[in-house]
């Protein structure tokens, strides 16, 4: 769903990332600039290693860039306190890394960590499971490691939701998922960003996701933001030629 | 049965000892040689000049040379627990000075003081001789508990990330791995409360024996100084892991991208 242009939710001034060594020629990111909207779905393409998901590490504050600056509506990141910032903006990793012991006290655990835990946090978090087809009464008090892989990744996601984020980053969640998984998974946060009003941001190697329900779409390859737009422009006249290969299946 | 002193013709006769385990290393091709011979040197030399050093300082019967010979002991435990850490991060020397110097003080004041009751309280042969015990296993615990928190921070850097995305302070993205270093940290004094004198003969205790001490009396010192060890083993790892944990974050409460180089 595409919001209006003038509702900026997070935006990007000039971000540099220099590698371990400053000296280094080809810093691991340079100068990247765009805005993302407000209740878009926002698809950050290109090849492996090249900066997408350290690019979604700053966007939510785990990693700092050297240069450049960055908003969320508006606010510095450096006038949000980090623990806030994390929570407005939660962050989905490649790998769904879930504490040993039962569904239950995972996903305790976000209320846990800001010693927070409302009456009705159990009621939300059943509400949740249901929305990713986990039956809470039988799931509830199972423990984790019982659960298959794509399971594992909807609970992680319930357990990034529970704290209630403005902003959804996903890094790569479908890669290691079968098709079916992966189709559900798709399904599901687009069915939030269009219900719930989430903004999304969905790092990815492969097209699909971006073809089918990206609003926006940034290429990043080495680092550098090639090109950003609606996804639309992007897929069918890219400006860059090195787009038009990576959207043609050309290793780059 | 009566101390039997040796004296430097006893020792030299006690080098065929080494001049063996050359000869063994030099057959088999080792390469060691070099090593034995330092250590051998090293061992002789370092600790005749202890001894000459603690012999002065029982003579001076005064407490200052005494706290001065403490404090080398604990600067030296520092410098050595420092250099054996992979990952430094700024202020880890003063962090290791606090935790090894404030837990052996309280340590060696109650068991000196409360438990021993020696009079003066400054007496050397107690002082230093439980001093030492308690400074090595300060210093053991303060190594293995960063060390096993340093690698984990490595090993388990999505466990800790998944936990700040969610909103944790470090100190609770850290918890599972501070307990853990924590544990490691206290596992060999524990160990060593469970076998001694069934599986080992502590040598602190053979020593009072083989001075013509008697053996009740060497198992009586023999077990305030197991309980005094696992105590400062368990303090110490606790006081250097909460001062440093920070220190491996940024202030913006991200983990320090230098230690994963």
């Amino acid at each position: 769903m595409i919001a209006m242009k003038e509702s900026i939710h997070i935006s990007l001034n000039h971000i540099v990332l220099h590698g371990k060594n400053t000296e280094e020629s080809i810093p691991i990111l340079s100068e990247i600039s765009g805005q993302l909207y407000s209740q878009s779905v926002t698809a950050i393409i290109g090849p492996s290693g090249s900066g997408k998901s350290t690019l979604l590490r700053i966007m939510n504050g785990l990693v700092e860039p050297d240069k450049g600056d960055i908003f969320l509506s508006g606010v510095h990141y450096r006038d949000i306190p980090p623990r806030e910032l994390r929570r407005r903006v939660g962050m989905v990793f490649q790998e769904p890394t879930l504490l040993p012991g039962t569904v239950e006290s995972n996903l305790r655990y976000p209320y846990q960590v800001v010693r927070q835990c409302p009456p009705d946090w159990e009621e939300s978090a059943r509400y949740w499971l249901k929305q990713v087809n986990l039956e809470p009464e039988s799931v509830w008090k199972r423990d984790v490691s019982d659960f298959s892989l794509g399971e594992k990744h909807r609970i992680a996601l319930v357990r990034t939701l529970l704290t209630n984020p403005e902003v959804l980053l996903l890094d790569e969640p479908t890669a290691s998922l079968d098709p079916g998984n992966a189709a559900f998974i798709m399904d599901i946060i687009c069915r939030w960003n269009r219900e719930k009003h989430l903004t999304v941001v969905w790092v990815t190697h492969t097209l699909d996701v971006a073809r089918q329900v990206a609003d926006y779409v940034w290429m990043i390859r080495k680092g550098v933001l090639l090109e950003h737009g609606v996804a639309d422009t992007i897929f069918r006249h890219p400006s860059h030629p090195e787009t038009q290969r990576f959207i043609n299946g050309e290793a780059l | 049965m009566n101390f039997i002193p040796l004296g430097i013709s006893d020792i030299a006769v006690s080098l065929i000892l080494m001049a063996a385990v050359v000869l063994l290393s030099f057959c088999n091709r080792l390469g060691l040689e070099k090593d034995l011979l330092v250590g051998t040197i090293r061992t002789f030399v370092q600790l005749l000049a202890v001894g000459y050093v603690l012999r002065f300082i029982f003579s001076l019967e005064h407490p200052v040379p005494v706290i001065l010979m403490l404090l080398v002991m604990m600067g030296v435990a520092v410098y050595n627990g420092v250099k054996r850490q992979s990952a430094k991060f700024k202020g880890m020397v003063i962090a290791m000075g606090f935790s090894i110097g404030l837990v052996t003080t309280a340590v060696l004041a109650i068991v000196v003081v409360v438990v021993i009751k020696a009079k003066p309280w400054y007496q050397p042969q107690v002082v230093i001789a439980i001093a030492g015990m308690t400074i090595a296993a300060s210093m053991n615990a303060a190594t293995l508990a960063m060390n096993r928190f340093s690698a984990d921070l490595k090993l388990r850097k999505k466990e800790v990330e998944t936990a700040l995305a969610l909103g944790a302070s470090p100190r609770i993205a850290v918890q599972p791995l501070l307990k853990d270093a924590a544990k490691a940290a206290m596992l060999p004094s524990i160990n060593a409360l469970m076998i001694v004198g069934v599986v080992q003969l502590p040598g602190m205790m053979s020593g009072q024996i083989l001075s013509g001490a008697d053996p009740i009396q060497a198992i009586n010192y023999q077990i305030v100084v197991m309980y005094m060890i696992a105590a400062s083993a368990a303090f110490t790892s606790y006081a250097i892991l909460f001062q440093s944990y920070r220190r491996f974050f940024t202030s913006r409460e991200q983990l320090l991208p230098k230690l994963f180089q």
